[in-house]
């Protein structure tokens, strides 16, 4: 039941600007830093010398977790929106389908367009160290953690974007709440480790990258359920 | 002129209830409580607080904030099918166009005013010894509203034109993201428009103080800000007469 | 009469919103191949009513029965034999009306010619390829009812279905919602606030007026509730009165000198014409004027009961 109302949702995302932002957004983040690093090429290749394979990869982590997190905030309300927008909350919950497993498909669409964005960046960041010459020597765990770790750890941002968006029809609160966690993301190294937004970093220094992303996918899943809860109780008008 | 304060005052009333006035406190508080929180520990208290306080409001939050004000002022008449309602009243599009932007100009400014009194609060509530620089301080706060005026008027020209509310905050979130690199781009940075903010907020190294007082100078003022304000102000004006209401 | 006889059944249903009462103690019944005309006006709970028969929203007490089983027991073997278009059309507006259906069809999984059926049932073949957004009012509703009768239902919900249709167009929908019974066998609720609307297409009415059911019954039961009144146009009206009054026929003496007898039978029609001839009145017309279901609704719901 699940994959057959994952496949309709899918197919909602036709003639939209959803599956365009899965795109931009990778597009963007490594496309600044190509720019970034274009324009500052000798100096920073002298700088970094040595090490220039991590410090791009650094770079590009360093905006693509807000620019995920504003994704995540964007891709969630489009999805409930158009829900919301001509009142399809009630034909599809009358439909013979669990109201859980309409939900869950929600989170499944949202959670693969996510990972799509995340394969598409790495795919990205290989294409610029290519580009910019940095030879083949690329440090695959580096790469590999800084492209899908912060995927895995922004499960609880995600959740509660979607319970945010799917909860109220006037988009305003969810959208605002998004724009304000990412930016806060952006000082999240000073924030205490049980922080959810400071677990898409990958601080090795505070709490190690396996707990993060145990905790991430934990609290994840734990809102997850919370908001699946609420859902199934929710009256629909 | 008599149009517009009528778009003003209907404006006023549909606004009542909305959540938008609530928008306005979160930066200035998010800031109060990195002011607070912030030790500062050269010869210039206020100026070093101020800055970091200045930091995420104006490089992010400024120009964010300007895109979900300018893209909610259109919502009532996309949602329920005001427009037909609006402009079948015997008012001018361009007093209408005008009155709207207006209200987003007025928005800002009480933002940067509670964002000024959240940079006072703080200071008093470390107690620094030296007196506030108040002018220098009230300067950048208004360099800086004046820095989101190409930004208002680009966000109105998209909230007119497209029904969804997230698209119209999807392009405020795509250009405004770049500042982070950009604004550190003494190159590029002048001529980005959504960096000017907080370009204008920031105290750089060298005082650029122009001649009119503000912390912009007279050159990025007037091609850059008031360019790209002529630009996205006119364009949406003339897109905005011209459009047909469903 | 056996509870399993019945498609829909509900038990004291009632719904309130904070301290609100939407729904009072409701008993709606409904037999297999009946058209119910569920009827009453704006905000009188037909909707709040619908939205509890298909689980959009709990009921606050009472309970509803489905195909003789409890809704909060089986929902989803339910719901999977209804078909439903709620107070207006939803839809994708990014999507045409084939992606529309399509989005529907994932999840019920019935074969993908059924589309096309549909779509023909509701005349929307031609337009089918484009994105729904620039349909008319009209066009989306039927695009609405397209989906609802997509899974093939037993039980169609159709709330306010003419609404913002042509005369055409609610003439089109009228005769499907009729055929559907004899030609499928499906068993209909369709709500309204039009009682003309419920009377030409109706087997069964239920009228709800506040939140109560105030009748429900047969369409004929209904029609029978019309009182039948006799107008007579006679020479001398005052002096006709008098005579009847006194021969035991209770009559009134109208505006314009006519007379008037209420809910009468036809022998006693016939003693008073007579009565009249023998004494020397004109008869120059005798009239039957039948209270219309408009004027039984609007008295109904304006007692509020009988």
């Amino acid at each position: 039941m699940l994959t057959r109302a994952f496949s309709s949702d899918w197919l909602k995302l036709r003639h939209t600007w959803i599956v365009a932002l899965v795109f931009l957004g990778p597009a963007g983040v490594v496309g600044l830093q190509a720019f970034n690093w274009g324009l500052r090429y000798d100096y920073l290749t002298d700088r970094h010398a040595g090490k220039l394979w991590e410090t791009v990869m650094k770079d590009i982590h360093f905006l693509s977790v807000p620019a995920l997190l504003l994704g995540i905030t964007l891709v969630a309300s489009m999805l409930a929106g158009m829900e919301h927008q001509h009142g399809s909350w009630k034909q599809t919950l009358a439909l013979p389908i669990r109201r859980r497993t309409v939900y869950m498909s929600k989170w499944l669409v949202c959670q693969t367009l996510m990972l799509l964005a995340c394969i598409l960046l790495m795919a990205g960041t290989l294409l610029l160290g290519y580009l910019l010459g940095f030879g083949t020597d690329i440090p695959w765990d580096d790469l590999l953690a800084r492209s899908y770790y912060p995927w895995l750890t922004a499960g609880p941002i995600l959740a509660l974007q979607l319970w945010l968006s799917v909860s109220t029809a006037n988009q305003t609160i969810p959208l605002s709440t998004g724009i304000i966690l990412s930016i806060m993301s952006l000082s999240a190294i000073d924030m205490p480790d049980w922080m959810p937004l400071k677990w898409p970093l990958l601080m090795k220094d505070s709490i190690s990258t396996e707990l993060s992303i145990a905790l991430g996918v934990g609290t994840g899943l734990l809102v997850l359920l919370f908001s699946i809860i609420h859902f199934t109780r929710k009256d629909v008008s | 002129m008599k149009g517009i304060f009528k778009v003003l005052r209907s404006e006023a009333v549909k606004l009542r209830h909305s959540k938008l006035s609530s928008l306005l406190f979160i930066s200035p508080l998010l800031s109060l409580s990195v002011g607070i929180m912030y030790n500062a520990n050269s010869d210039m208290p206020w100026l070093e607080m101020y800055s970091m306080m200045a930091l995420s409001h104006a490089i992010l939050f400024l120009p964010l904030m300007t895109g979900i004000i300018g893209a909610l002022m259109c919502r009532y008449e996309h949602a329920n099918g005001g427009w037909k309602q609006t402009l079948a009243l015997p008012i001018s599009r361009t007093n209408l166009y005008v009155g709207k932007f207006l209200i987003i100009c007025f928005m800002t400014f009480t933002m940067q005013l509670l964002f000024f009194l959240a940079v006072v609060a703080a200071g008093m509530f470390k107690g620094f010894a030296s007196p506030m620089p108040i002018k220098e301080i009230a300067t950048f706060v208004i360099s800086g509203w004046i820095a989101t005026l190409p930004l208002a008027a680009l966000q109105l020209f998209f909230s007119t034109m497209w029904a969804s509310f997230a698209a119209a905050l999807t392009i405020t979130v795509i250009f405004t993201l770049p500042n982070l690199l950009i604004i550190q781009s003494g190159d590029y940075g002048p001529y980005y428009p959504w960096a000017q903010p907080g370009l204008a907020m920031l105290p750089m190294s060298d005082s650029s103080m122009n001649t009119l007082g503000l912390n912009i100078s007279l050159e990025t003022l007037l091609f850059v800000i008031g360019g790209s304000f002529l630009v996205f102000f006119v364009t949406g004006l003339l897109y905005f007469q011209r459009k047909d209401v469903a | 009469m056996n509870m399993s006889d019945f498609i829909v059944q509900t038990k004291q249903l009632t719904k309130t919103y904070k301290g609100k009462i939407a729904v009072d103690q409701v008993n709606l019944q409904i037999q297999k191949g009946q058209i119910y005309g569920f009827l009453g006006s704006n905000g009188a709970g037909k909707t709040t009513t619908i939205r509890m028969l298909l689980g959009l929203i709990q009921p606050t007490d009472g309970e509803v029965h489905i195909f003789g089983k409890n809704l909060k027991k089986d929902k989803l073997s339910i719901l999977r034999k209804i078909g439903s278009l709620v107070e207006y059309p939803s839809y994708y507006g990014h999507l045409n009306a084939i992606e529309n259906l399509e989005t529907i069809r994932r999840i019920i999984d019935v074969p993908k010619s059924r589309i096309d059926e549909v779509l023909a049932i509701v005349q929307l073949t031609a337009d089918a390829k484009r994105p729904v957004k620039g349909y008319s009012l009209g066009m989306k509703q039927r695009l609405g009812i397209a989906a609802a009768l997509l899974g093939s239902p037993e039980l169609l919900v159709l709330d306010e279905p003419t609404n913002g249709l042509d005369p055409s167009g609610i003439l089109e929908i009228r005769e499907l919602i009729k055929s559907l019974p004899q030609q499928y066998g499906i068993t209909v609720l369709v709500s309204s606030h039009l009682l003309s609307e419920v009377e030409q297409m109706a087997t069964n009415v239920g009228i709800i007026q506040h939140g109560r059911m105030l009748f429900q019954d047969s369409i004929e039961t209904l029609v029978q509730q019309a009182k039948q009144h006799i107008m007579l146009s006679v020479s001398e009206p005052e002096r006709a009165v008098a005579t009847l009054n006194a021969a035991g026929i209770r009559t009134n003496l109208e505006s314009e000198g006519l007379l008037h007898c209420s809910y009468v039978p036809d022998t006693k029609i016939a003693s008073a014409v007579h009565l009249l001839v023998h004494d020397g009145h004109d008869i120059y017309r005798i009239t039957e004027k039948r209270e219309s279901l408009e004027d039984i609704f609007l008295a109904m719901t304006r007692e509020g009961g009988f």
